[in-house]
């Protein structure tokens, strides 16, 4: 097959893939190579491939990440990058467990971008917040001792003053 | 432990600078490609198992505080610390830097002041020093130069617990005149440290400038003579020396002789660009200047304090970038974004770009009573930090990384 260089001037054709729950969604190549993942099988499948499974990825969350990946399907120009920026802003501010999806689907599909994005926004929800804080906004359980605890504390007590 | 008394900073065109190991700003994200590595199923169900590259890409957009507070959620988050912090591949996240504001010896702690959050940090002390013994300079990434009377010199992290034991002094200059004598030293990659005798008016030393490796028993002077630098940075693992002519050698660690002199034309063009720049009330005063060497987004600045002899008062500063290749220097009316922190014997700077929070084109400086905030563009002190009252001359500039 071609290979599967993306552009504005895409053919939109369009490829199959499937999610761990058995959807099947029809995106476009363009959109879909934005994933490295997706990407390398479309080149090692070639033009046999019927359609792609990712075991990894439930229907859900691949709507939301094909939604990016189409916002982000053609490079952007000058002007359109604040209004990119704000699209991207509110893409990220999902809740914590979709959040949590969608970051390990991002990772597994290896699209750099949208992982870079992801886990500034999760940095963003850490900064300045304490342990309990953190934990309590991702559903984190707490499973150390309470003398690990205290000891862990105790090296670098300013930083939990 | 008499910690820290100060050391008497006054500093006539003498150039104080600093250390540093390469702070990447730019965030270094891992380029690994990943093939088909499949997430079990039970990792992807539970919310606390983000996976290890995961957590280590969030870990690389925390600045060092936040990170502690990140290895204290549970033990999969301390391991996944643990490992960042301990990696090679590990750049602190940029960030403003935290002056130490004073040492509490009755409680053992040193207090440091976040500027940006305007707020007072007190990090325990975890070493124990010789009676006399004094803080005499700071390096970048939370290091701290310590003199001992006897000569013994060692660098100190709070924020890591480390400690790096150098050479005697007395290996570099036979009997230094603790604690007034003034030198300072940098770090550069594989263990390698430079160190500088800081000159003082008409004073200099024979040898200047000399090397060493961690766990060498003695300094290693250079075989120029009677050079007299009065500031060195490392920058991209070279050192960069600014003599009291105007010039700077670039040196390779442990080599005889500079690699490179640049010439950049003394400091001659000081009163020319002062007149211009610099509103003088007193022109029977002579201006005195202390020049520093900052590295600062891949450039290199010298950042000139200008100060009145009678009054030992800064009245302004002037900012030049160096240009090695046109051997100019280009005077900067405004820092784009950077702001410079002036401790004794060095500059460091921070971006607003890198850290939002912290606001550009200030330079922070000289808390004789409250650190004073200058802005640059305007040639003026923009304001007083009015929470910082500061009682005597300790005060260093350093990142709180470890």
């Amino acid at each position: 097959m071609a290979s599967s260089t993306s552009g504005s001037s895409s053919s939109s054709k369009v490829v199959k893939i499937r999610s761990s729950d058995n959807e099947n969604f029809e995106v476009e190549e363009a959109a879909a190579a934005r994933s490295e993942t997706i990407k390398k099988l479309l080149e090692d499948v070639g033009d046999d491939a019927d359609v792609i499974p990712l075991p990894n990825v439930d229907a859900k969350t691949l709507v939301k990440v094909m939604e990016w990946c189409k916002k982000h399907m053609d490079d952007v120009d000058e002007l359109n990058k604040e209004e990119m920026k704000t699209w991207d802003a509110e893409f990220v501010d999902m809740d914590q467990s979709c959040l949590y999806n969608v970051l390990l689907a991002a990772n597994f599909l290896n699209i750099k971008e949208l992982l870079d994005q992801l886990t500034q926004k999760v940095a963003d929800m850490i900064k300045g917040k304490s342990p309990e804080e953190i934990r309590a906004t991702f559903n984190i359980k707490n499973d150390f001792t309470p003398e690990e605890e205290a000891e862990i504390r105790k090296q670098n007590a300013w930083a939990f003053e | 432990m008499d910690c820290l008394p100060s050391i008497s900073f006054f500093f006539f065109n003498t150039l104080s600078f600093f250390f540093s190991k390469t702070l990447s700003f730019f965030s270094s994200q891992s380029e690994k490609t990943k093939t088909s590595r499949l997430p079990n199923e039970s990792s992807i169900r539970q919310p606390n198992c983000f996976q290890t590259d995961v957590l280590e890409l969030i870990l690389q957009r925390l600045a060092f505080i936040d990170i502690v507070r990140f290895g204290a959620v549970c033990s999969t988050w301390k391991t996944a610390v643990d490992s960042y912090i301990s990696s090679p591949t590990y750049r602190p996240f940029a960030q403003a830097p935290w002056l130490l504001h004073s040492c509490n010896e009755p409680e053992n702690y040193w207090r440091f002041f976040n500027p940006t959050e305007t707020k007072f940090y007190n990090v325990g002390n975890c070493f124990g020093f010789a009676p006399k013994s004094w803080i005499t300079g700071s390096l970048d990434d939370g290091w701290l130069l310590i003199l001992e009377e006897t000569s013994n010199t060692f660098l100190v992290n709070q924020f890591s617990r480390r400690k790096i034991q150098l050479p005697f002094l007395n290996t570099f200059i036979t009997s230094p005149k603790v604690p007034d004598i003034r030198y300072k030293v940098v770090l550069g990659k594989n263990s390698s440290v430079a160190a500088i005798m800081i000159c003082e008016g008409s004073y200099c030393w024979p040898k200047n400038l000399a090397f060493c490796k961690i766990g060498d028993n003695a300094w290693k002077p250079t075989r120029m003579e009677n050079q007299s630098y009065l500031d060195i940075i490392c920058h991209n693992d070279e050192i960069h020396a600014l003599s009291s002519t105007g010039e700077v050698d670039i040196w390779d660690f442990l080599s005889p002789f500079p690699t490179k002199t640049t010439d950049f034309g003394g400091f001659s063009v000081i009163p020319i660009i002062v007149d211009q720049w610099l509103p003088f009330v007193n022109i029977y005063a002579e201006p005195a200047s202390i020049a520093y060497l900052t590295k600062s987004l891949d450039e290199v600045l010298i950042v000139e304090q200008i100060m009145y002899s009678d009054r030992m008062q800064t009245s302004g500063f002037i900012v030049s970038k160096l240009d090695y290749k046109e051997e100019k220097r280009i005077p900067l009316q405004n820092l784009h974004g950077r702001a410079i922190f002036i401790s004794p014997l060095s500059a460091i700077s921070a971006s607003a770009l890198d850290c939002p929070e912290l606001e550009g084109n200030l330079i922070y400086c000289d808390p004789k009573n409250y650190l004073a905030v200058y802005n640059l563009e305007e040639q003026k002190v923009k304001r007083y930090e009015k929470k910082l009252k500061t009682s005597n001359s300790e005060y260093f500039w350093v990142f709180p990384n470890p």
